[in-house]
């Protein structure tokens, strides 16, 4: 276009002359009859229709001029003593060149600044000069130098800074991909800086990525350090020329023309790092007003930074410039401490939050830190409420008031102990102190600090010795905590609420080191002692009779349990206020007994309740929920309720997710739990993926292996056998066995041995190895029945096994006794409605047809088929297997009317099984060929 | 632009010598001159905003304001207005082409204190003069007026003096010259 125009300009010319006169509508008609050339006429029409174009043109200077003024760049100037090299950038209050200085030892490369203010006068020269010589003296390897300053010819100030040559913070980050813990070293650097700068005085006032680089050789320097006072002064200036910041570095106090102070550096390196590490701009603020709101959307970047990151950047942000961090090192400060694992100073300062961070950093075994901050909070200040209510011994107020005053005086001691024993930061401790190292020092402190307070001596050691206990060393527990019980005992008698404290911890020590009867016996003689003194009706009594019942429920005393647990939980709901811990544990503890002795229906309304309470005293997203709903699902999976669970192990999931910042024992567990949801829902990818991912956590946890990850690689036989892979459940499952074993030594058979040993046999019998089959079924058989003297699913699992085997045997008879006696335990429990418990129906009806006792077996079936049918949702495999089963048994009763509609839905279930090997397909497509070969 | 030819220049000649060889057409003296008028110029609009509220620009006033100012400072007399307004509009057009040149080849880009205006409203000044090169070949006398008014931001009845013609004249001339680098700022299809 451009050149066929330019080349016929001459013939243009003058049909356009004359068309200025033509009015625009009636123009193309005249250049019809004017000009015969049709390539000529679109040359015309398009040049005199570009619109934008003319309209641009009018425009004239006034579009570039705005561009030119802020986007500055000026020619190369001229100043004495320099070679200047070449423009490098310009912002909004200075030009950059690269010039030479020539120095005695040759040329030496420089930033030249020249600033775009204007210094008149002589007082404005000297003051210049004078600010130059005080930035002149910051020296930091991550401060680029001030070199020189003077002024150009025409008067311009400069100054000479050292070169630096590499990309801003950001970029650099961005470019090379970093991870978070190298873009926090490089900031803590930053830091550093701007606080060596902080101790000469010198603010910044304008700290933004642009004046942050970092060298060729990955070192970070700091540019235009006391510039901005340069350029804006200290006076009432100051307003108007904060246009000259930028201002979503800005922080809101620099919009009003508030004085600057080293609180707006802290702002800037606020929004800085959180810019850093999400990679994403800061909102701009355009006025005061916007500048009130944060920097960032709050909610986004919460989820990106996590809370810990999020919690620094909101520190260092607030709007207040008396609540952001006191100074850049405490900012600095607070990063390192976040990559030691250590707590921050940003996270509210509490009890809880320091025990749960030392917790984490020291990954101190199963327990997380939260629910040691929990136990400890309860053990001091929110025991006050508890206590005064249980002091109704106390008659009169005035006895009430002290015994309040003297637990409240007791609370504030302990607390105060705790805390400067978490408070890292005091004690300058290192951070790869051990948690053993922490607690010695705990006991030293008890003993000399408190040496003339034996009450509270007493205590601090019991709650050293649980700490121990909790951080995985129940072998270094043990001593503290019977000193600590020996010391109560003395200075509190046997019938106080504190000795009966100190011996329930003591039998959890007991139980987690195998102890179970012991600590069983020793509790019991604590309660009944306690109970024989006047002060009954306590929470501590609630929480002992609660472990106490667990305790039962361990040696496979469950009838006995639950009704220990009854009666801790009648206690507690008639002596405890509604909002109590401890209520809430007598809760938590029956639900989960009862669910463990098989009874899932009375179980789960329990559960449900625990689950609430702590919702209610903990918040929705605290990783005990997590836990809790772990031990919901384990009930809901015995009800058939396969869709909640998986629901609710989801949430599970995600609340470690952000309860969290590094998977631990905990996730795994839970993990673990939804692969068991999946397995049961038939969804076998998947679970084989929740496995995977839960026995990796497990192995960066515990290198050596610990008992989840044999946990889980046990459950991963079981979804082999449910596959059909027999050869790879077997090795899983004797894998399991042997982990176990090691892990638990005696311990075991308190731990599920029984029902390991008899998963076990269950896939020898399917590899057809009958004698190993064998002793693995008795075993599993001996030991349920040994622990349980009541019905357990152990026992009737262990039964169903056993009749398997004999069916196997071919001895039928023997097996339809066993088989008859695991289905009526189940019933018996009100466990019908498990997995395990429609399978073994289902074992039970196969046998009756083998014995050709075909309307039993149609009766059971039938069972199993109904009750397989109230599983939500619908659980395609099982209930195929067991309408095929059925249709077999109506037909050989000659029943082919009921039959056909079986195979039929048996047909089209099929189909709605995931693809992928399932021992039911396999066992309902033999079932329905069965039928076809016995009609032909 | 050759940064060793400007700064030696500057040094040596005095700022009237320099205004009069610019006034001549001479490019380098020119080139010289650009980041004193340039200084000024910036140094002005900061001003009139940090007075002002809105970020408009009074581009004419500025920019003569810029020339005078400067010219004053150096206590030089430009007699021939004509001649000044050459030289103001000859000046402007080597700031915004190397202005432009640099912002193109510019890969840091520096700290935005105010939004960019919308791009697309904006015609590449370095097109312009392409094509205001190429109208010069073609036709001097609408280059010139074009220049005139682009640059100097002058009105019909200043180009009118300046060059001598009458003002109808001027504007038929600058009707043709608009079609005629409209033309050439239109995309080829």
């Amino acid at each position: 276009m451009i050149s066929a125009f330019a080349q016929r300009w001459h013939e243009i010319e003058p049909l356009i002359d004359r068309l200025f006169d033509v009015a625009p509508a009636e123009r193309a008609e005249w250049l019809r009859q004017h000009c015969a050339d049709a390539t000529l006429r679109v040359l015309v029409v398009q040049a005199l229709d570009n619109a934008p174009g003319i309209d641009a043109l009018e425009r004239g200077m006034a579009q570039w001029l705005p561009v030119l003024v802020d986007d500055a760049t000026e020619s190369l100037p001229v100043i004495a003593g320099y070679r200047v090299l070449r423009f490098v950038g310009a912002g909004g209050m200075a030009s950059v060149f690269e010039a030479e200085r020539e120095l005695p030892g040759g040329p030496q490369t420089v930033a030249l600044k020249l600033l775009r203010i204007d210094v008149h006068d002589a007082d404005e020269r000297r003051r210049f000069l004078r600010e130059q010589r005080i930035l002149a003296r910051l020296q930091h390897p991550h401060i680029a130098q001030l070199l020189d300053a003077g002024f150009s010819p025409s008067g311009t100030p400069f100054l000479a800074l050292e070169y630096v040559a590499g990309d801003n913070l950001v970029v650099h980050c961005e470019r090379r991909r970093l991870p978070v813990r190298e873009r926090l070293s490089l900031f803590i650097d930053v830091c550093a800086a701007v606080e060596h700068a902080h101790r000469s005085l010198i603010v910044h006032r304008d700290l933004k990525p642009s004046n942050v680089l970092v060298s060729a050789q990955g070192s970070v320097k700091l540019l235009d350090f006391g510039i901005a006072k340069l350029l804006t002064g200290d006076n009432d200036r100051t307003r108007t020329e904060v246009r000259r910041l930028t201002r979503a570095y800005a922080a809101p106090e620099q919009f009003g023309g508030d004085a600057a102070t080293t609180a707006i550096d802290v702002y800037a390196l606020g929004v800085l790092l959180a810019e850093l590490l999400q990679g994403e701009l800061p909102r701009r603020a355009d006025d005061r007003e916007l500048a009130r709101t944060p920097a960032f959307d709050d909610e986004a970047l919460r989820k990106k930074l996590g809370i810990d990151l999020h919690a620094i950047v909101q520190q260092a942000t607030r709007a207040e410039p008396n609540r952001r961090y006191a100074s850049v090192g405490a900012l600095g400060a607070d990063i390192q401490r976040y990559l030691e694992g250590k707590p921050l100073q940003a996270r509210a300062d509490t009890l809880a939050y320091r025990v749960a961070m030392f917790t984490r950093r020291h990954a101190l075994g199963v327990s997380v830190g939260a629910m040691i901050a929990m136990a400890l909070a309860s053990a001091t200040a929110a025991g006050l409420y508890e206590a005064r209510q249980a002091s109704r011994s106390a008659q009169e107020a005035r006895a009430q008031a002290q015994a309040a005053e003297s637990e409240a005086r007791r609370a504030g001691a302990l607390k105060s102990f705790l805390e400067g024993l978490f408070d890292t930061s005091s004690h300058g401790t290192e951070a790869n102190e051990t948690a053993q190292e922490l607690l010695a020092r705990g006991r030293e402190r008890a003993d000399r600090d408190f040496a003339m307070q034996p009450a509270l001596r007493a205590e601090i050691i019991a709650l050293v010795g649980d700490l121990e206990r909790r951080s995985g060393h129940p072998e270094r527990a043990w001593l503290p905590l019977e000193e600590a019980a020996t010391l109560a005992k003395m200075e509190f008698g046997a019938t106080d609420r504190r000795t009966l404290h100190v011996e329930y911890l003591l039998a959890r020590e007991a139980d987690e080191l195998g102890r179970v009867r012991d600590a069983t016996s020793r509790l019991q003689t604590a309660i009944a002692a306690f109970e024989a003194g006047p002060n009954h009706d306590s929470p501590e009594e609630v929480v002992a009779l609660a472990w106490l019942a667990g305790l039962d429920e361990r040696i496979g005393e469950s009838a006995r349990a639950i009704e220990v647990g009854n009666q801790a939980l009648a206690l507690a709901r008639r002596i405890l206020p509604d909002d109590s811990e401890a209520l809430t544990e007598a809760v938590m503890n029956l639900g989960w007994i009862l669910m463990d002795a098989g009874h899932p229906e009375r179980a789960a309304p329990l559960l449900r309740e625990a689950l609430a309470r702590k919702r209610i005293h903990l918040g929705t997203r605290h990783a005990e929920i997590a836990d809790t709903l772990a031990i919901l699902t384990s009930d809901l999976i015995k009800l058939g309720r396969y869709g909640e669970s998986e629901q609710t192990m989801r949430d599970a999931i995600d609340i470690d997710a952000s309860a969290y910042t590094h998977p631990n024992a905990h996730t795994a567990w839970h993990l673990n739990d939804l692969a068991n949801v999946f397995v049961l829902e038939g969804k076998f990818d998947e679970a084989a993926v929740f496995y995977a991912k839960s026995i990796a956590i497990d192995e960066d946890l515990a290198p050596a292996g610990g008992l989840n990850q044999a946990i889980s690689i046990g459950n991963r036989g079981r979804l082999r056998f449910s596959q059909g892979a027999y050869a790879d459940a077997e090795a899983d499952l004797r894998d399991a066995l042997n982990r176990k074993q090691r892990l638990l030594g005696a311990d075991y058979a308190d731990n599920g041995r029984s029902n390991d040993r008899a998963s076990l046999a269950q896939v020898l019998i399917a590899r057809g190895h009958l004698d190993e089959a064998r002793t693995f079924a008795d075993g599993a058989l001996s030991e349920a029945q040994r622990r349980h003297r009541d019905a357990h699913p152990d026992t009737a699992f262990a039964l169903a096994v056993q009749a398997e085997l004999a069916a196997a045997n071919g001895a039928d008879d023997r097996a339809a006794i066993l088989a008859h006696d695991a289905v009526a335990m189940y019933t018996a429990l009100a466990d019908e409605r498990s997995d395990r418990a429609i399978r073994t129906r289902l074992l039970y009806g196969d046998i009756l047809q083998s014995l050709g006792r075909h309307r039993d077996a149609a009766n059971e079936l039938a069972d199993a088929l109904a009750t397989a049918s109230t599983i939500t949702p619908s659980a395609p495999a099982i209930v195929a297997r067991a309408d095929a089963e059925l249709a077999r048994a109506d037909a050989a009763l000659g029943n082919d009317t009921a039959a056909e509609p079986l195979r039929t839905e048996a047909r089209a279930l099929l189909t709605e099984i995931e693809p992928g090997p399932n021992t039911d397909r396999d066992a309902t497509l033999r079932l329905l060929a069965d039928t076809r070969t016995s009609k032909h | 632009m050759a940064g060793g030819v400007v700064a030696g220049m500057t040094a040596d000649l005095h700022i009237t010598e320099v205004l009069s060889r610019a006034a001549h057409g001479d490019a380098a003296a020119i080139d010289a001159l650009i980041p004193k008028i340039y200084a000024t110029l910036h140094r002005l609009a900061r001003h009139q905003r940090a007075r002002e509220s809105a970020h408009t620009l009074e581009t004419t006033a500025l920019v003569h304001e810029a020339y005078l100012k400067l010219v004053s400072q150096d206590a030089v007399t430009f007699t021939d207005r004509a001649h000044l307004y050459a030289y103001m509009s000859q000046v402007m057009r080597h700031i915004l082409i190397d202005h432009a040149r640099r912002r193109k080849a510019q890969k840091r880009q520096a700290p935005e204190i105010t939004a960019p205006a919308d791009h697309s409203e904006i015609i590449d000044v370095l097109a312009i003069d392409e094509a205001l090169t190429r109208l010069a070949a073609t036709d001097e006398r609408l280059a010139r007026v074009a220049e005139l008014r682009l640059f100097a931001d002058l009105s019909s009845p200043d180009i009118a003096e300046v060059m001598g013609v009458n003002a109808r004249t001027v504007e038929r001339d600058w009707l043709k010259a608009r079609t005629f680098l409209s033309a050439c700022l239109m995309p080829d299809s």
